[in-house]
């Protein structure tokens, strides 16, 4: 990462803790505002490990709802406030996946529709992909699939991912490389080439 | 695998920041064949993610329902309460820990030193440990031959600690330690026989058999104090003969007791 990126992120740190700061000292437009910048990575985050929109969107609330209950408790010592919601929603998907295990529940992956072209051959050649892409995300196995969709999904960098499931830098790039190589073999193996 | 894992890595985040994936590709030209398909796939995926977006009116609606959450956790009067008691609960459990902690420290460290201590000898840190740990062990013996017991057991530690502080020429710590001894083979004697005055008990049954049992607790620890009286003798020292007949004179005297009160027990008449 470059100098800039890095000053960048501190920046975004700086900017977040601060909100988190007046969040816990009851300015609620402190917590809407951090509602507002992570509600989406953490819709995206949750969307591609569990795969339902409807679920996605309820564990989702269920996360800032947590946040609420335990903002009080937060503190820096340099784990940044991201890594610290994400750990929520990771704990979430994980209590998640317990209970449909518990029940037998059966997995139903939404197919989405995108519409990124005019011409209807291309976007039905590009639905077809994307559901692809997601079905073979759904085949990782957990750890892999949990960095990239952190990493591709919710957008954050190696250092936040690391700190938000525990492990460490190096221990996510494997996983990001691992899981980049089998979603490829997974493809190919479907007959499809990734369109950039 | 980690050279190559860092080299994807540092591709992806130079693309996230604007960079063209080819303009990373010719900084690692032996390698750009195989980052090129996985550069493809992790941007196909970013592409893919991004089409996941929560639809507007969940965001709305969850933030009403946040709003009013926040609200009740913060401003209820519940909520205060709970803000008000929270640092006092906190400052309570704190303290409970360290009060458990600080006892447990001070139980085991007691305790090893009690286990320490008794192998103590005078003149040493933790010989006042010794005594009076030995005094508790006295203090809960409730049955006369349970004193008695633990008494003849003390008098034979004095001798042996009479023995070591003659072995160091230490002459003060020798006359202390016997006149423990002494004093301990008296509580003996008093223990049998208290003030040599008929005891309501003494006629017992049960009391005969006591003063039995102290006898023969006396004499077994005169057998084991032998040994120890030739120890003495062997020694070099001026006062060891005045030790000897001291120890003697102590043991002999406890024996007396304990033989009168079983003398007079036999001429009270059962009641």
């Amino acid at each position: 990462m470059g100098l800039s990126a890095k000053n960048q992120t501190v920046e975004v740190d700086d900017r977040v803790e601060g909100l988190v700061s007046r969040a816990q000292s009851g300015e609620q437009d402190a917590f809407t505002l951090l509602y507002r910048e992570y509600v989406a990575q953490i819709y995206r985050y949750i969307y591609l490990r569990v795969g339902q929109s409807a679920q996605a969107e309820d564990l989702t609330q269920e996360v800032f709802l947590r946040v609420i209950k335990n903002i009080g408790n937060y503190r820096y010592r340099g784990r940044p406030f991201v890594s610290w919601l994400f750990r929520i929603a990771h704990n979430l998907v994980i209590d998640y996946y317990r209970q449909m295990k518990k029940e037998g529940t059966v997995f139903f992956i939404d197919s989405i529709s995108i519409t990124v072209d005019d011409d209807p051959a291309v976007t039905v050649e590009q639905d077809m992909e994307m559901l692809e892409i997601k079905q073979a995300i759904d085949k990782l196995p957990p750890r892999q699939r949990e960095v990239i969709s952190l990493r591709f999904g919710s957008e954050l960098s190696i250092a936040e991912t690391a700190r938000a499931i525990g492990k460490t830098e190096g221990t996510v790039k494997k996983l990001q490389y691992e899981g980049i190589i089998k979603l490829r073999k997974l493809m190919e193996k479907w007959g499809r080439r990734v369109t950039t | 695998m980690g050279k190559k894992s860092n080299h994807l890595n540092e591709c992806l985040e130079r693309i996230r920041h604007g960079d063209d994936p080819v303009n990373c590709l010719k900084d690692y030209p032996e390698e750009a064949d195989e980052l090129r398909p996985l550069l493809e796939t992790a941007v196909g995926i970013t592409k893919f993610a991004m089409t996941a977006q929560p639809r507007p009116e969940f965001i709305a609606q969850t933030q009403g329902i946040l709003a009013q959450e926040y609200y009740l956790a913060h401003y209820s009067w519940k909520a205060k309460i709970a803000g008000w008691l929270k640092p006092k609960v906190r400052l309570a459990k704190i303290a409970t820990v360290s009060i458990v902690i600080l006892a447990l420290v001070f139980i085991s460290g007691f305790s090893l030193s009690i286990v320490a201590s008794e192998d103590a000898m005078p003149g040493e840190i933790l010989y006042p440990i010794k005594l009076a740990t030995e005094q508790v062990r006295l203090f809960f013996s409730f049955s006369d031959d349970g004193k008695v017991g633990y008494l003849t057991k003390y008098a034979e530690t004095r001798i042996a600690e009479i023995i070591y502080a003659i072995e160091h020429e230490d002459d003060a710590h020798a006359e202390a330690a016997l006149k423990r001894l002494e004093r301990q083979l008296d509580t003996v004697g008093r223990i049998a026989n208290p003030s040599n005055t008929p005891r309501a008990m003494a006629a017992s049954e049960q009391e005969s058999l006591i003063l039995q049992e102290i006898e023969n607790i006396v004499n077994e620890s005169l057998k084991e104090i032998n040994e120890k009286l030739l120890e003495i003798k062997a020694l070099e020292s001026e006062k060891k003969e005045e030790i000897i007949d001291r120890i003697e004179k102590a043991y002999a005297e406890a024996i007396e007791s304990i033989e009168s009160a079983r003398a007079e027990s036999s001429i009270i008449p059962y009641e």
